[in-house]
């Protein structure tokens, strides 16, 4: 199974719906306005936490279903439906073969929220309950990848990618594989996540989250927020896309992948992990540090995970790491678990687009106990950007790094 | 980037026919079955009763007690397997470099377990009394994270969940990050856990025998009294390396990963293929990216699972493929062993692998009246012994539409 790493892969289109709302043009707004999504949480009762806020979605645009989606899909399922149809749109995907066009999703609790409904009953009336089970195929991590292919009939590959919080930067770096491996000319590639109180109590339960509000790279952080949302993107063999007449946004350079092997939700003092994973996409890329324009931070706001991510770049980045920017979305669009990597890949390609790198939402005093890093705050820095680098780590000492690179058209 | 094959250099099996790959190996001679009824909960409200599941495994010969607490069910199988496979294929985390050795496991539903103790902690007691110590095992990826702590590998580390296909999705993975050059090594399998939650889930949607087809209950695949899968549990994890490393370092070698194919076509979640085309796809995709002809496979590993519609497609598939050969192709589904769970093409990888090196195919159990077709050589009865196998076709065939092949062959 020979790969032809110089298979240049594009990405032709992209799409996402976030806390901002439904659609790209909102997430770019929403994130260079200098405005958060987290507010009180509607979906779910939360008087009796400690904490009440995450980045929900208000509204869910009305999609076109028949009625076997209509009973089937999860509010997961739905998000990654709006996300992907913007996507496929804007890469104008109906000339593509079926047979050639694969999908790549990442996912974290999928449809949790609705299953959440059915074990109540089941702890309640015990295996012979009737209630509703048609959402419990909706429950695992795949229903969203599989929805995604009943919907638009694509024919080729097709795999679901969970590991958490890097699920759907993993199921990117795997979409462009499976091009450059010849598998498939085409992938949808992205992840979806729906809030649900199983996640909410267990980031609770670890008390990792912020009653106020995250607070990302400060020095009065104090935890994360969750959020919603879906993002999905559109990879394409650069010939094919040429030869569609699509025009690319940016290309998929390449990524790293490393395990912590430390602690399922600590990571290690030193960073190890995630230095490794970046050393591995600039390896992989064959960037040096200096030609990165800007890195996306996985920035959670949890004490440990920004202090250690500050570690890993700056001893990866060495001199370029004071002068190279870096922010963080999740105090925008909270952190979406099993969608982040996907909204945090599909908000740098924005960046890339408007040359622009927003700001980190909240963050107003530098933690002089971390490496001092360019990062970016008060108001979005603007520059012409090239190359943007996403990092994303996860539950189970999971690191996974994206490099993309813009297209002049 | 290398342009060499991967191979498979050690294999440790957690399943309901035994502890250890010799295990698999025993029973697949000796045509014995590990299904039985279920005595993990009450089956008493179901109309099913029967289930593959793992006997005699105790987690503490392969883990540390103090970290066995810390892990559901399903971490302890993959953690144990994970072992076994090093120690079968004679590699030390002492002689390597920790960022030589990925990690890559598929699984259906990991994390179900934990998740539904944890809600039910929710629901019971509210959010201040739920337990932080079951939360970091609800993740999908917590076998792979728990494996990867354990021995202490460092290289890439995923997770594929999949209605189906799981466990050979992270077998092709494993493959691909070796030609890479992403790891060195790679422990990739398969886990899944038989627990009431996802007992219960598979009888609501009406696909376990006996199910709404009545008759009796049992696993029988290709038989055209099947009526229904049996569920089963386990984790089987492979390690996979390059040809040349294997053979510097004096390794076992049970096989080659000689190509794949992958393909779907979905027309529901909970329901197979829309057709056999999409399964041919894969089948022939395999073999042609394995630069082999259908004349040299030796053994079709095949996916049926006693469903009514998945075998009777797999065979029609089949036929297609294989029409045109003299005698057919010596078919047998190993699912008729252990019952069927969404990774485990783990453990049927694993059979591909014992068949290459011993030249015995195993024959379907419980198989009276196939469904026969032109090119479809049903093995029923005795185990065959044949004068060397070249090479076997494991087909995978599942829910969701998704359609997979991989050629194993003699390295």
């Amino acid at each position: 199974m020979g790969e032809n790493p110089a298979e240049s892969v594009v990405i032709t289109g992209i799409g996402a719906i976030t806390a901002f709302g439904a659609g790209t043009g909102p997430l770019i707004d929403g994130l260079l306005s200098g405005r958060t999504g987290i507010r009180p949480i509607e979906i779910f009762d939360t008087s009796r936490y400690r904490t009440k806020v995450a980045a929900e979605i208000s509204t869910i645009p009305e999609l076109e279903l028949n009625r076997r989606e209509q009973k089937g899909m999860s509010r997961c399922d739905r998000l990654a439906v709006t996300a992907a149809e913007e996507a496929l749109r804007a890469a104008d995907w109906e000339s593509i073969p079926s047979e050639r066009i694969g999908i790549v999703f990442g996912a974290g609790a999928g449809g949790m929220l609705e299953a959440e409904r059915y074990f109540r009953r089941f702890l309640e009336e015990g295996a012979t309950t009737r209630a509703r089970w048609r959402c419990l195929g909706s429950q695992l991590p795949n229903a969203a990848t599989d929805w995604l292919a009943v919907r638009f009939g694509t024919k080729g590959p097709k795999a679901t990618i969970s590991t958490a919080c890097s699920s759907s930067a993993t199921a990117i770096g795997y979409g462009a594989d499976l091009i450059r491996a010849g598998e498939a000319d085409a992938i949808l590639a992205g992840g979806a996540e729906a809030l649900c109180e199983v996640t909410f109590a267990g980031f609770n339960s670890l008390r990792a989250v912020d009653p106020a509000g995250c607070r990302p790279f400060d020095r009065d952080r104090n935890g994360l927020s969750l959020g919603e949302g879906a993002a999905a993107i559109l990879l394409e063999r650069e010939s094919l896309a040429r030869s569609r007449g699509v025009k690319p946004l940016a290309r998929m350079r390449g990524y790293g992948i490393t395990a912590d092997a430390h602690h399922m939700t600590t990571p290690p003092e030193d960073g190890r992990g995630a230095t490794a994973a970046i050393r591995q996409a600039l390896r992989t890329t064959g960037l040096e540090p200096e030609e990165v324009d800007f890195i996306s931070a996985h920035g959670t706001a949890t004490r440990a995970n920004d202090v250690v991510e500050a570690r890993a770049i700056a001893r990866t980045f060495g001199e370029s790491a004071a002068h190279t920017p870096v922010h963080s979305i999740k105090s925008s669009v909270g952190h979406c678990l099993g969608a982040s990597g996907a909204v945090e890949a599909v908000a740098l390609l924005l960046s890339l687009e408007s040359g622009a790198v927003p700001a980190t939402y909240g963050l107003e005093h530098q933690d002089e106990s971390m490496p001092t890093l360019d990062l970016v705050r008060g108001s979005p820095r603007r520059r012409p950007l090239r190359i943007g680098m996403s990092n994303s780590f996860a539950f189970g000492g999971n690191n996974t790094v994206l490099i993309f690179e813009g297209i002049d058209s | 980037m290398t342009t060499e094959r991967a191979v498979v250099s050690g294999i440790g099996v957690v399943s309901p026919l035994g502890i250890g790959v010799e295990s698999l190996r025993e029973a697949l001679r000796e045509g014995r079955s590990g299904i039985k009824p279920i005595d993990r909960f009450d089956t008493t409200p179901y109309p099913s009763r029967l289930g593959g599941c793992v006997e005699g495994f105790e987690p503490r010969d392969f883990i540390p007690a103090m970290r066995v607490r810390r892990m559901d069910r399903a971490c302890q199988m993959a953690v144990a397997a994970g072992g076994m496979a090093l120690e079968d294929g004679k590699l030390s985390l002492d002689d390597i470099d920790p960022s030589d050795l990925g990690i890559v496991i598929g699984t259906g539903g990991a994390g179900t377990e934990s998740t539904y103790r944890f809600f039910q902690g929710l629901v019971e007691s509210g959010p201040q009394a739920t337990n932080p110590l079951l939360f970091p095992t609800t993740v999908t990826n917590a076998p792979a994270g728990m494996l990867g702590i354990e021995v202490g590998a460092t290289g890439p580390n995923t997770t594929f969940a999949q209605r189906g296909n799981a466990a050979e999705a992270a077998i092709i993975c494993a493959s691909r990050w070796i030609c890479q050059g992403r790891a060195r090594y790679v422990l990739a399998g398969g886990v899944d856990e038989l627990n009431e939650a996802y007992f219960h889930g598979h009888s609501v949607f009406g696909i376990l025998s006996p199910g709404g087809a009545g008759g009796e209950e049992g696993m029988r695949p290709f038989d055209a009294s099947r009526n229904g899968i049996v569920m089963t549990e386990g984790s089987t994890i492979l390690l996979l390396e390059a040809a040349s490393r294997a053979k510097e370092r004096s390794a076992p070698i049970y096989g080659a990963m000689a190509g794949w194919g992958e393909a779907s076509d979905a027309s529901d979640l909970l329901a197979y293929p829309r057709s056999d085309a999409a399964v041919e796809r894969a089948l022939s995709g395999a073999l042609r990216s394995a630069g082999i002809g259908p004349d040299r496979i030796g053994w079709l590993n095949a996916s049926a699972n006693s469903s009514l519609g998945l075998d009777p497609l797999e065979v029609s598939a089949i036929s297609r493929v294989f029409a045109a050969r003299q005698g057919g192709v010596a078919t047998s589904s190993v699912k008729s062993y252990f019952g069927d769970s969404m990774a485990s093409g783990a453990l049927r990888a694993a059979a591909s692998l014992l068949a290459l090196r011993d030249g015995v195919i195993p024959p379907t159990l419980n198989l009276r009246e196939p469904i026969e077709a032109v090119g479809v050589d049903h093995v029923i009865g005795a185990p065959r012994e044949v004068n060397g196998i070249e090479a076997v076709l494991q087909d995978g065939v599942a829910d969701g539409g998704d359609c997979l092949g991989i050629v194993f062959t003699k390295e």
